[in-house]
């Protein structure tokens, strides 16, 4: 069976802290800010949309490899989730909570997209270049080599889209934001041996559509 | 389903490329403002109405739209249709009132057409219910008109 992420860190916006280490005290001001959102305290909600709005983003545009997409749907679940607010009962918390809607958006709308698909990508940031794991990817001793980082990011946005939703949905979270199985459970409401199973299949499947630029 | 530790960790390093994308610069100081804006002026969701949302469906399914617009025109040219022949037939409550004793237990079906449920013959003095001429809209009738082909004419 595989392990649980083994991959460190990085400073970029777009990846997330696991659930388990953000702090009790992070997860009660939540909570706070919530009640006070439910008593229509916009302020409040804009200090929720804060916290998780790169979190949020960053999951859609992975799903969709689309700015203009998930600038779109990362809005519209923010107000869903302003709408929803009075039915938030706290039995999960708030950035589950929030992230199902977001998951839900996307997937409902990827599968009106199917016909329609553009890729819009995001630019890389400068410590891009610097990472040395990616250097390594393009460097002259690979047979990637006259690939520059650009085009390795449309390779690999392409072969993630060949993928079903809920494959790139689990690679997404695991493998690019770090979430745990058992978060990724709770936003997916599977059980973590199916999010095991399905990061398993979307992983070989990657594999093999990047077999080239993995030798 | 098992597998290497070390399996996709070549994978893994080419995704680690994604959490380098970034937006636009600004983009997650005008985020907040764009939704609380729209949150207080309560617009509403960019597809939630029924026709928008079938249009959306429709603009994604072309095979779909073009069925759904050959349905409707079928449906119209049949609308007209009826409704141009319904015209032109004599009223139909004349009808019933005219013959409705002749023929006590005939079923009247629409458009002027009779079924006899018994085996009841007509009398022969009783004209035939349905008019000699029915004007129809997609075989219009012409009246007929006397020719002579006797030669020398």
């Amino acid at each position: 069976m595989i392990e649980t992420k083994s991959y460190h860190a990085t400073e970029s916006l777009l990846t997330t802290a696991p659930l388990e280490n953000r702090s009790s005290n992070q997860m009660s001001d939540d909570l706070a800010l919530v009640k006070r959102a439910q008593q229509e305290d916009v302020s409040a909600f804009d200090e929720l949309v804060r916290r998780y709005q790169e979190r949020i983003y960053a999951t859609v545009y992975h799903m969709t490899s689309n700015h203009e997409d998930a600038n779109d749907l990362v809005q519209e679940s923010f107000l869903k989730a302003y709408r929803a607010l009075k039915s938030f009962k706290g039995n999960s918390s708030f950035y589950t909570w929030v992230y199902r809607i977001a998951v839900n958006k996307t997937i409902n709308f990827l599968k009106q997209r199917r016909n329609k698909f553009q890729m819009s990508l995001d630019d890389l940031d400068f410590n891009a270049e610097h990472d040395p794991d990616l250097v390594a990817l393009i460097s002259d001793k690979t047979p990637r080599r006259e690939l520059n980082l650009a085009e390795l990011q449309e390779k690999l946005n392409a072969a993630m889209q060949k993928l079903s939703e809920t494959h790139r949905l689990v690679v997404t979270l695991h493998d690019i934001q770090g979430l745990s199985h058992e978060e990724i459970g709770k936003i997916m409401d599977c059980n973590v041996g199916t999010v095991r199973s399905r990061l398993f299949y979307a992983r070989q499947q990657l594999q093999a559509y990047l077999s080239d630029y993995l030798k | 389903m098992k597998a290497a530790p070390e399996e996709f960790e070549a994978l893994k390093k080419l995704l680690a490329l994604k959490r380098h994308e970034q937006p636009p610069p600004g983009y997650f100081d005008h985020l907040p403002r764009t939704i609380r804006a729209r949150v207080q002026a309560g617009v509403p969701e960019t597809v939630s109405g029924f026709w928008e949302t079938l249009f959306h469906r429709l603009t994604l399914r072309p095979a779909a739209a073009y069925s759904a617009v050959g349905i409707a025109c079928v449906g119209l040219v049949v609308g007209f249709g009826l409704f141009f022949q319904e015209e032109g037939d004599p009223p139909y409550q004349t009808s019933v009132e005219t013959f409705g004793q002749v023929f006590p237990e005939e079923v009247i079906v629409p458009l002027g057409m009779k079924l006899a449920s018994t085996n009841v013959e007509p009398e022969s003095s009783v004209q035939p219910l349905l008019p000699q001429h029915t004007p129809s809209f997609f075989f219009p009738t012409q009246p007929a008109t006397s020719v002579n082909f006797s030669p020398g004419q």
